[in-house]
């Protein structure tokens, strides 16, 4: 009976034994969420990442295909990422985190005022949160709920996206959270964030 | 008579002391059932025909209204005497300040007669605005008739409602009277000009309001039974989260009583012409909703939505939405929560404006309740789409009751075929956890129609699949079972699908691919990608699109080992190869390779694997170096051989670009 279950219980042990451990890469996520909220904050449009081989190329320059195979070209051109030539331990070079990106740029200039004015500002989760509807015209009220609740949308998607861009979805907490502080470094003086359950004044 | 009397009663120090005709009452301090007074001085001169009367009172207080008054000077130039013991003022003047109101300053006709006693304010200025009326207490009754004009409703918010900050003009008109044993009764009518009010978080406000607020009530020990309309015609109101602009007049109106712990509305009615009408009555016990009836029309849900609707969908998909047509509904609740619900649409059209979804034509008799058997309810509509794809029309008949809806089989067209679906029952509406499970089939989907919906180039095919169980939960919604689609010759096996977040600013698709004997004349065909001939299979795994884009794959492209089609490819296909090669397409056909118009191959082979932003690229094992994307066969022979395993995904193209005739030599 000992000899039938010696070899289980010695793989057990042994497998017991094994430890994986995967660091997240704290620096490269600060640097990649800098980028972003820079990015995002200053409002200005996308940087696209220069297109460049991840391997010297050896073939001469197309001048490009013609009829269907230039529009399927075309598609595949508009489905795939710039290249990025250095490879950062996190990518943020996808075609959904650019596109999630371009949108909260887009929605910066919404948002800038109302940030300035202290109506809103950067939670402790990576989110935009109501701080008080008081400076906010009445009929713009929900018009700025709604803005939040889609720049959240967003933030929430980003962060998912950023993790599962990079092979470990588990990582979406510690990305949440580096983007969380980051956001409050980066936003402007004056801008409102939120503390321990408080609001404070950058 | 019993103020006057407990006046007396109270008096403390009375110092009196006549000189010449005037006789004067000085007191240090007077103080009564509910307030107090002093120093006080009153003085009477009787030298004249009719004596006359000044009281001057330094301090006093009103405890039951919190008032605190000081500089009260009351002066009866004729007060009239008879020997019944009558007396008259006919015009007294009143001078006083009592906060919040600077000024307070007025005519006054005064009479106490064995009747009772009676005051006519004729009339009374407050800080610019105007009281006037009567007051009066006559044997058992205490009765007000007063009207306002212009009152500074800023002036009492200060003192009395801090938290509220109102703001504006009140006039109208107030009518009560008080029994000794406790009865009351009231009414009146006040209209508001430009009002405004926010409580302390800014959370209820209102700027700029017209209103007329009419008020019928009576009541006895803490219990007052009664109705009020409300009418609010200009200005606008935010009520968390609701916004109201009245550009047309909303009026609300109530009738019911209320006793200690418990407030019964026999009737409430709130309506906004061609917006919307609700009315129905309730029960409030105990500090929680015992009973609820309502009744509600939106009568034009493009007016509707903005204000009553999306502010309750905000951060949902149905927050950004084109909304026409009419609904209705009904609601019960009892002690325990929502007891049935009806909801009745008319010609309604929903769109996102986002492009995500629409259904147009909506009719429906939707009725839920909590416990009973489940109800029959219809829904239809006419045409709807979700993203670029369009659906036909459809009429369910589906069952609800609890925390389950059930709907009987129902099919509508798709893509020139039919989309079936069996089987489907959602769950979670209460506890806000939705779940929905179905099985599906797809009968005859034309990939034409799917192409041409997605602006892709026309696939010739079609989809015929039976999904034992499509499933969503926690926003992710998966096809249990594989999907065939008839392509190209072949099949297209879709295995696994997942779409997690299907209406979320990035949608997250995953699924496997697994494709069998494609024929690659159609498909180059298709593409116009010169002529191959041959077949194709192979596998995609861990295929995932975010946001409808490519994010990753792994595919792996190969020739059938037993393929019973001919391998031939045509100059055009290696000269599109070519082309996108590295331009020898010319040198190609330009040498005497030329004279050929197709080649044999042995087979072809592509592994691309996408991580990230980087392509690994493989094919049919070479020896020396690079791999086999295209392995000639037979003479002339051509090999098309890559020679990069990793590139960047953008670079795919310009790896494309690599690809180059590397042998093209006759044996």
């Amino acid at each position: 009976m000992i000899k039938r279950a010696g070899w289980p219980l010695l793989s057990l042990l042994l497998s017991a034994c094994v430890t994986i451990n995967i660091y997240f890469p704290a620096a490269a996520a600060e640097e990649a969420a800098r980028v972003i909220v820079r990015d995002v904050l200053k409002g200005t449009e996308a940087a696209e990442p220069e297109a460049a081989p991840a391997e010297g190329q050896n073939g001469a320059a197309l001048d490009g295909p013609s009829g269907a195979l230039r529009m399927v070209l075309h598609l595949l051109e508009t489905m795939v990422p710039q290249a990025h030539a250095a490879q950062a331990d996190i990518n943020i070079n996808t075609p959904a985190i650019a596109r999630l990106r371009q949108s909260m740029q887009k929605r910066q200039k919404a948002l800038a005022p109302w940030y300035r004015a202290g109506a809103i500002g950067f939670n402790a989760r990576g989110l935009v949160e109501v701080r008080t509807l008081k400076p906010v015209p009445l009929n713009q009220r929900n018009r700025l709920k709604k803005l939040v609740a889609d720049e959240n949308e967003d933030r929430n998607a980003l962060y998912r996206e950023i993790a599962r861009a990079n092979g470990h979805p588990e990582w979406e907490d510690e990305i949440r959270k580096t983007f969380a502080r980051i956001w409050v470094e980066e936003a402007p003086k004056g801008y409102w964030y939120k503390t321990d359950g408080s609001w404070k004044r950058k | 008579m019993s103020l006057l009397s407990r006046l007396g009663l109270c008096l403390v120090v009375a110092v009196s002391s006549a000189r010449g005709a005037v006789l004067a009452l000085d007191a240090a301090r007077l103080e009564g059932d509910g307030w107090e007074a002093g120093p006080l001085h009153l003085a009477l001169e009787v030298e004249g025909p009719l004596p006359a009367l000044e009281l001057k009172v330094a301090r006093f207080r009103l405890e039951p209204a919190a008032l605190e008054g000081r500089d009260l000077r009351l002066a009866c130039p004729r007060l009239e005497l008879d020997e019944t013991g009558d007396v008259r003022c006919p015009d007294a003047r009143l001078t006083l300040a009592m906060p919040p109101w600077k000024s307070v300053q007025g005519r006054l006709r005064g009479a106490k007669t064995g009747e009772g006693l009676t005051l006519s304010l004729s009339p009374l200025s407050l800080d610019g605005g105007r009281i006037e009326g009567t007051l009066s207490v006559s044997g058992a009754q205490s009765r007000a008739d007063l009207r306002f004009r212009g009152l500074d409703l800023a002036v009492p918010g200060r003192r009395w409602f801090v938290e509220w900050q109102p703001r504006g003009r009140l006039g109208g008109r107030f009518a009560g009277a008080l029994e000794t044993d406790g009865r009351w009764r009231v009414h009146g009518r006040w209209t508001l000009a430009e009002a405004a009010f926010s409580d302390v978080d800014g959370l209820r406000v209102g700027e700029g309001l017209s209103a007329v607020l009419t008020l019928e009530g009576r009541g006895r020990d803490g219990s007052a039974a009664g109705s009020v309309e409300l009418t609010l015609s200009d200005g606008q109101l935010y009520l968390d989260p609701f916004y109201l602009a009245f550009e047309r007049p909303l009026r609300v109106a109530v009738r019911g009583r209320v006793a200690p712990g418990e407030l019964r509305l026999s009737h409430f009615e709130a309506a906004m012409d061609g917006v919307f009408h609700a009315a129905g009555r309730l029960r409030w016990h105990g500090g929680r909703l015992h009973g609820l009836r309502l009744r509600a029309a939106l009568d034009d849900l493009e007016q509707a939505y903005p204000s009553l609707l999306q502010p309750v969908l905000i951060g949902t998909a149905l927050d950004d939405l084109e909304v026409e047509g009419r609904a209705s509904g009904t609601l019960v609740w009892g002690a325990d929560g929502p007891e049935a619900l009806g909801l009745m649409l008319d010609g309604v059209t929903v769109a996102d404006r986002g492009g995500r979804f629409r259904l147009a034509g909506v009719d429906a008799d939707l009725n839920w309740a909590r416990e009973d058997a489940p109800r029959d309810s219809t829904l239809a509509w006419r045409e709807a789409g979700l993203y670029r794809i369009g659906l036909g029309g459809t009429r369910l008949q589906l069952q609800a009751a609890g925390d389950r809806v059930t709907v009987a089989p129902f099919s509508l067209d798709l893509l020139d075929g039919r989309l079936e679906i069996t089987g489907l029952m959602l769950t979670g509406f209460l506890s806000g956890a939705l779940e929905a499970v179905a099985g599906a089939r797809l009968k005859g989907v034309k990939l034409e129609a799917l192409s041409r919906a997605l602006s892709w180039p026309p696939l010739q095919g079609e989809v015929n699949a039976v999904l034992p169980r499509l499933h969503y939960h926690e926003g992710r919604l998966s096809l249990e079972g594989d999907l065939v689609v008839e392509l190209f010759g072949g099949k297209v096996v879709v295995e696994g699908l997942e779409i997690q977040d299907p209406l979320g600013p990035a949608p997250v698709l995953e699924t496997r691919l697994r494709l069998e004997n494609l024929d690659l004349a159609q498909l180059s065909a298709t593409f116009s990608f010169g002529r191959i001939e041959g077949s194709l299979e192979g596998r995609v795994r861990n295929l995932r699109l975010v946001g409808w884009e490519l994010a990753a794959f792994d595919a792996e492209l190969r020739s059938p080992s037993d393929d019973p089609r001919p391998h031939r490819i045509s100059q055009r296909a290696i000269d599109d190869l070519t082309e996108l090669g590295n331009g020898v397409a010319s040198g190609l056909s330009g040498t005497f390779l030329g004279v050929f118009k197709t080649f044999a191959y042995d087979r072809l082979a592509l592994r691309v694997r996408l991580e990230g932003d980087t392509a690994h690229l493989d094919g049919a094992p070479r020896t020396g170096g690079g791999y086999y994307i295209v392995k000639g066969a037979l003479l002339p022979r051509v090999d098309v051989i890559g020679r990069n395993h990793r590139v960047a995904w953008k670079e795919l193209l310009s790896r494309l670009r690599n690809i180059r005739v590397q042998k093209a030599v006759v044996e």
